[in-house]
Parts: C-alpha cells; structure tokens; sequence
C-alpha cells in the first residue's frame, strides 16, 4: 500500500507535465494545418493564368509586400484597390509592412524563403539582398526592360546607380535625382535688402546679415544664419552640398584616373574651414552635431534662422508651417510666399555644383521562388508597366475622382479627409516605380513649388554624380559604420575647434590605418573593372 | 526622540535628502507629465516653445484625429486580448510545470531542469524562431504571440522555489484529510502563493503589452498588429523618414504632428500603468519570497 501510493505520488505530477506538452502540440498541429491547407491553395491559383484569350484569362494573382509609413492602410478591396484590380485585370493582396521596420521584416521573410510576388527592396547595398540577388534568388530584370512602352525609358543613370554590379535585379523607384538645393526666408533676404546669393561670399553675407541686420525686424539680436542638423556617419546634414559648391568630389571622386575619397581633397578641407568660420562667427546653430532633424524646419518657423540647405522641397513644406503659425495667430497672408529656393552657388571656378540623390527609392524585386517562369515575370511586369501610365499614376497617389480628390481648372484637389485619404489611398503609390517619370496629374501648383519644380529639373545638369554608386564594397560592408564614425567625429571635431588641421590629417591617417586604405583599393579595383 | 530632529547636522541631512530625492521624483515624473500636457496642446505651441507642463491652448485635436478611425481602438482591442488571455496561459502553464518540478520526488527533475536553465542561455535566434513558428502554421494567428513564449525559464524557477518553500506538513495534513493531487494544487498550494502569482502576472501582463517585435515579425496582417507596432510606427516616423530623404515620397508622406505622437503614447501607456496599482500591493512581497534560496 505504502509502496502504491508513493509511485501514484510520483506519477500525477508527470501525468501533468505530460498532458500539458500534449496539449501544446495538440494546438499547433491543429493550427498548423489550417493555415498550410489555405496557403497552399492561394499559391496554387496563379500557375494557371498564362496563354488563353484575354477575356476569359483569369485574374493574376498578386502578393505584394510595400512599406506602410502611416497607421491605416488601404484594405485589400477597398474601392482603389479594387479599380486597379479591375483595370489590370489582377487580384491583388497586399502585405503592409510598418515602415520603421520594414528592415527587419525584409530580412526575416528573405530568410524565410516565402516570397511575396512583388516585394520592396528598402536598401539595394544591403548584404542580405545582395547575396540573395547573387544567389539567383531574385529575376534579374534588365533585359526585359526594352519590351515594355513605359519601362523602356528607365534612366540609364538611375539604373546604373540601382544595380549591383551592373545587374538589375528589380525595378528602381524613381525620385528626382536633383532634389537638393536651399531654401530660405525670403522676407528676410528682402528685409536686410539683399539679393538671392550668386557666389559662395553671396551666400556668407546672406548667414551674416540674418544673424546680424535684425532680419525679424523685432529689434532684438535673436536670429542667427542657417540651421544645421545632427551628422550622422554617412550624412551630415547640409554639409553634402555645401562641400560640393567648393569643388570636392561627391564622397568619391576621379583624380588622374583614379578614385579619391573626398576628405582628402584640398577642396573637402576648405569647405570644413568654411563651416568652421560659420561655427565660430555663430552663424550656424552651435548644437548642430546633436540637433534632430525632425526639427530642422522650426527655427525658421519661429523666426531664429533663415536658411536650411536640405532637399528644395522642403521649401513648401516650410512655407506652409509658417502660414499654420501664422494663421493661428490671426497675421497670415495667403498670397505671400515667406520663402524661396534655389539650386547652388558658383564655386571659385564659376561654376554651380549641386548634391545628386541616388535617383530612386528602394526596388520593387521579383522573387524566383514565387514567379516560377519567364511566362509570369513578364505579366507581372506588363502590370508594371501599365502602372506607370499616367491615369494609373494619378490612381494610385490620389484615388478616385470625385470620391477622394476632385479637378479644378486642370488641377487636382485632394479630399480633405485625412481618414479617408489613409484608408482608401495613401500608401499605394509604393508600388509605382514612376518610370520613366511622374506622370500624374498634380495637385494645383504654387508659384513656390512650380519653381521648387523648375530648380530639381535645372539641378539635374548641374550634379557632381559618385563614380562609385554602384559599387558593392565587402571592406565598408564590414567596416563602413566604424570606418564613418572615424571621419564624422573629425570633421564635428574640427569645425568646433576641437582639433586643427594637423588634428583631421591624424584622423584622415587613422581611417586609412583603420581600413580606409582597402576601402580605396577596392573601390579602384571595381572602378578599373567597371570601364 | 524629538531632541535627534533639532540638530542642526539632523535637519542639514534632512533638508538635503529632501532635495536630493525630489530632484529625483521630478525627474522621473516630469517627461510623463510633458508627453500628457503636450497631448493636449497644438501643434504650434509644441512647435515655438520646447518645454513647458501646462499648454497655453487646451485642444482635444489630437485625440480627435487619432479616434477619428477605428484602428487605435481596434489595436487596443487586441492588444488587451493578448495581454489578458496570454497572461492566463503563461501562468497555466508556469504554474502546472513549476508545481510538479517543486516535488524532489518527481521522476527525471534534474533532467528537466536543466533543459530549463539551457533554455535560459541558450536560444535558437530570430531566423530559426521564425522558421519554427511558420512550419506550425501560426503566422498571422495570435497563438504566435502566445505559445512560444508560454513559460519564462526564469519566472519557472522563481515560481518552483516558492512553492519548495511550502511548509510539507500542509500537504500532509491535506492529503490525510483526503485531498487529491490536483485537489492539493487548486485548495491549498495556489491559495498561499498569491503573492507570486499577483507579480508574475504582472510580469507577464506587462511583457505580453510591450512585446512589439514579436508580433511585428509574425503578423503580416496589419489588421491584427497590436498597439505597440502601432506606437512605434507613428513615434518612428518622422525619424526614420528625415534622415534618408530618398525613402518618402516627397509630395505625400510627412511627418505626424508632435502632439498627436504624444496622444498615441499616452494611450498606449496608461492602460497598462492603471493594472499596477490593483497588483502592487503583492509586489515587493511576491518577489523578494520567491527568490529566497532555492
């Protein structure tokens, strides 16, 4: 007896064990099935839609996995969605992915090696989609191109800068590539009677008399030049172009038939000294290295500074803060346009030299595990290509006439409901690779954006393109990030005094010791190679 | 007694404590207070003044517009499913598993034990994770959120040595008078171990709330994302937008309003901070018993 009911003590606890790791697998295994019985015969459906006559073709299934960068998104069959279904003949289920995120998810679904149809590709240089594009994971799309009215225009420049080595492996979308200039107070350049800068002194005047004139007119010495945010390894803010007006090259450049990278350049030094003389007269914000940049637009707004050199379109952007202060204020004009743009200042050469964007924004990437041949690749990007028509671009960015935006006059008025706009509309416009441009039809046009318009498109003959865009480094794979901080502490360094020039020649030296020196070997090495 | 408060050494240190541990109350509660006055502020009062605890203009605008679509209130919807079911199941399970690893009579205990504690060091990462929760068919399926995180080896291990702790001649005493196994469990053991259940749930309550990676990963349905992958996508944005111009597209996408970042916060966190005054009673008293040796 005694024996019994010492083994019965033993038993019930692992009885309990047992029945608890039953019951997990219990409720997998049951789980599991379902949703393997549904997705099997989702990706089932597709196969079939190739050859047969076009109006009995079945719709082409498409799984299309897109950034979200707000919080509602539109459904599946919301009425926009819908009418692209309808009029490309497909059926479409989106995979919205937030934003901040999107990195992550894109790695772990690359992993996974479940692949949506059409997927977006945040970062071409980034290790995990290079090996897989490497690896044949993905179509390598470049030769198809010349097949489709729309697609075959895609810029040579964009597709160079959006491959790797040379290889497309998805579509770019496309941005413009001369996005970057200045904008400023206009009522202050008015203010202290000076006219738009011409030449890099122009510009120096321009800061000087903002911190200096009274520009706000209020009497007190509380304006200062231009506004500068946090410098991050890659990016420092307005610096970028600023370095180009003085001759260096765009991060690298061709020097006797090599490549050079531009901290060592005697240009790159006399832009930093430029700052510098900007730092020290007070001209710039003193917390520039750590500023925020989702900041930036407001100090002009309060009326602290008068000059950002960031993309041209921030100009609007600016400019419509300052008339929702305004206005709430009860001082606003609507006609007057408080700010202005332009693209760059003559260099000592008399020349104007602006800062290129890469020209795109991410790929949207086909995925050989889930377009299983050549027969459905080239309907995906038929789809694509429609896509890119101008009444199709219009849809996707502002839905549907007269339900979310209306025409007036030829141009057209977005809805004023933002929920609306988020739910049914935003967002779509991912998937446009806006080849071989924006064609849409435009929301009604400020004389401030028209010539926001005008200065991208001038920019785009003045540009100081990077010789290596394309180039995949495995040394700034593995040292990049280490490799930037060495040369971003230096250049904050030096434009706070910190160290002098001797001081960034040792941090110049220290790069090359560090890596830099075989980062520039295998730049010139892909570079003699790319010719 | 009253003569130790009269030096002046005495009331020199007090002053100073007092000081000292305000500063440090302030500078904890201060940054809640300016996200909820900052709620309640407009946009161009958060935009020309930095600082401030009381807004000049009280506007409800940004609660109006982050209520004006359902999708807040459907992420706290699934977020307090999760957070309150999930809880449940963490302690059915942490409980049925510590409860039995408790008995050093129990078959194979050091064995399973230590599978435990190699879980603890050891885990299978991200990808494998993944994998793993993808064969099983629970992506998009709120049991991903769930399951795999069922039982916390550590939680395990605290729960288990409370229960050791247990006087045996309890469950003597029970068991002469007839009780069962389960019996013994439900009427006598988890009765005394309220403190520690009180704590682990809100350990785990608190955990299942603020998990955002996890569902971010195996939810591809964004009707279901809870309300941290909400939080951070609208508190996120304007920064993972501004440093890399290239990816918004220029003529749609900016930045939500400050004060509207501040509303989501403020209605992602006080639902959670109102559960620990219910709980925190048993707090200090749940922890410090069940970490007494082992």
């Amino acid at each position: 007896m005694r024996k019994k009911e010492g083994k019965r003590k033993r038993l019930l606890p692992m009885l309990l064990v047992g029945t608890m790791a039953g019951a997990v697998i219990a409720g997998c295994s049951q789980q599991g099935e379902n949703v393997e019985g549904s997705a099997g015969g989702a990706s089932a459906a597709p196969a079939g839609t190739a050859g047969g006559s076009p109006a009995a073709e079945k719709a082409l299934q498409l799984n299309i996995m897109l950034p979200i960068f707000k919080t509602n998104f539109p459904k599946d069959d919301s009425p926009v969605a819908a009418e692209i279904e309808k009029r490309t003949n497909t059926d479409i289920h989106f995979e919205w992915v937030p934003n901040a995120s999107y990195t992550d998810k894109f790695n772990i679904t690359l992993a996974s090696g479940k692949l949506p149809d059409i997927m977006y590709v945040p970062d071409v240089k980034s290790p995990s989609f290079v090996n897989a594009a490497k690896s044949g994971a993905f179509w390598e799309i470049g030769p198809y191109l010349k097949d489709y009215k729309n697609l075959s225009q895609a810029n040579p420049v964009i597709l160079n800068n959006s491959s790797v080595d040379g290889k497309n492996y998805g579509l770019y979308r496309g941005r413009p590539l001369g996005r970057n200039g200045v904008f400023y107070r206009k009522d202050w350049l008015d203010a202290v009677g000076l006219q738009t800068p011409q030449t890099i002194d122009d510009f120096y005047n321009m800061l000087k008399a903002f911190k200096e004139k009274d520009p706000d007119k209020n009497g007190k010495d509380d304006t200062y030049g231009m506004v500068m945010v946090k410098w991050t390894g890659q990016w420092a803010s307005g610096f970028d172009t600023i370095k180009l007006w003085f001759g260096s090259p765009n991060k690298w450049g061709e020097r006797d038939g090599k490549l050079i990278v531009d901290y060592e350049t005697p240009e790159y030094l006399e832009a930093l000294k430029f700052m510098k003389k900007l730092y020290d007269e007070k001209l710039i914000n003193q917390d520039f290295a750590i500023m925020d940049s989702a900041k930036w637009n407001d100090p002009l707004v309060n009326n602290q500074a008068g000059v950002i050199v960031d993309v041209v379109d921030g100009a609007a952007r600016a400019d419509d803060k300052i008339h929702a202060a305004l206005a709430a204020a009860g001082k606003d004009q609507p006609d007057v346009h408080y700010m202005d743009v332009f693209g760059g200042v003559k260099g000592t050469d008399g020349q104007v030299r602006t800062l290129p964007t890469s020209g795109f924004a991410g790929l949207l990437a086909f995925p050989k595990s889930s377009i299983k041949n050549e027969e459905e690749l080239k309907q995906i990007l038929k789809f694509m290509d429609q896509l890119s028509e101008p009444e199709m671009q219009t849809l996707l960015g502002y839905g549907i006439e007269n339900t979310h935006h209306t025409i007036v006059d030829g141009a057209l008025v977005p809805s004023k409901d933002p929920a609306l706009l988020e739910s049914e509309v935003e967002g779509l416009n991912q998937m446009l690779s806006f080849i071989p441009e924006d064609k849409s039809t435009k929301v009604k046009q400020t004389p401030l954006r028209i010539k926001q318009l005008e200065v991208q498109k001038e920019n785009e003959q003045l540009i100081v393109m990077n010789p290596a865009e394309p180039f995949i480094s495995d040394v700034y794979t593995l040292k990049g990030a280490q490799l930037d901080n060495i040369m971003n502490d230096a250049r904050i360094k030096f434009i706070v005094g910190q160290i002098d020039e001797a001081g960034f020649k040792d941090a110049i030296q220290l790069w090359k010791t560090s890596g830099g020196d075989d980062l520039s070997k295998e730049m010139n090495e892909l570079f003699a190679g790319s010719k | 007694m009253a003569k130790h408060y009269n030096t002046v050494s005495s009331r020199v240190f007090d002053t100073a404590n007092y000081i000292v541990l305000s500063v440090c109350a302030l500078a904890a509660v201060l940054p809640f207070i300016f996200v909820i006055s900052g709620s309640f502020a407009t946009d161009a009062e958060l935009t020309q003044r930095t600082v401030f605890l009381i807004p000049r203009t009280f506007s409800l605008a940004a609660y109006e517009f982050i209520f004006s679509t359902n999708t807040i209130m459907k992420s706290i919807g699934v977020s307090l499913f999760i957070a309150s079911f999930g809880t449940l199941v963490n302690l059915f399970f942490t409980v049925t598993m510590a409860y039995p690893l408790a008995r050093r009579n129990l078959m194979g205990r050091n064995v399973v034990l230590n599978l435990v504690i190699f879980s603890m060091l050891f885990s299978g990462g991200m990808i494998p994770t993944y994998l793993v929760i993808r064969e099983l068919g629970m992506l998009d399926s709120y049991w991903a959120l769930i399951i795999p995180g069922a039982i916390s080896a550590f939680n395990l291990i605290i729960i288990k040595n409370f229960f050791q702790e247990l006087p045996p001649g309890l469950e003597e005493a029970a068991r002469i008078d007839g009780c069962t196994e389960l019996g013994l469990l439900w009427r006598i053991v988890l009765p005394l171990s309220k403190p520690v259940l009180a704590t682990f749930a809100l350990f785990y309550a608190v955990g299942h709330w603020n998990d955002f990676f996890t569902a971010l990963l195996y939810i591809n349905d964004p009707q279901k994302w809870p309300l941290q992958v909400l939080l951070r996508q609208i508190v996120l944005l304007s920064q993972a937008a501004a440093g890399d111009i290239n990816a918004m597209d220029p003529s749609f996408v900016k930045p939500p309003d400050q004060s509207i970042k501040m509303a989501v916060i403020v209605v992602g966190t006080v639902p959670i901070l109102l559960v620990y005054p219910f709980l925190q009673k048993h707090f200090a008293k749940g922890v410090l018993i069940g970490s007494i040796k082992g």
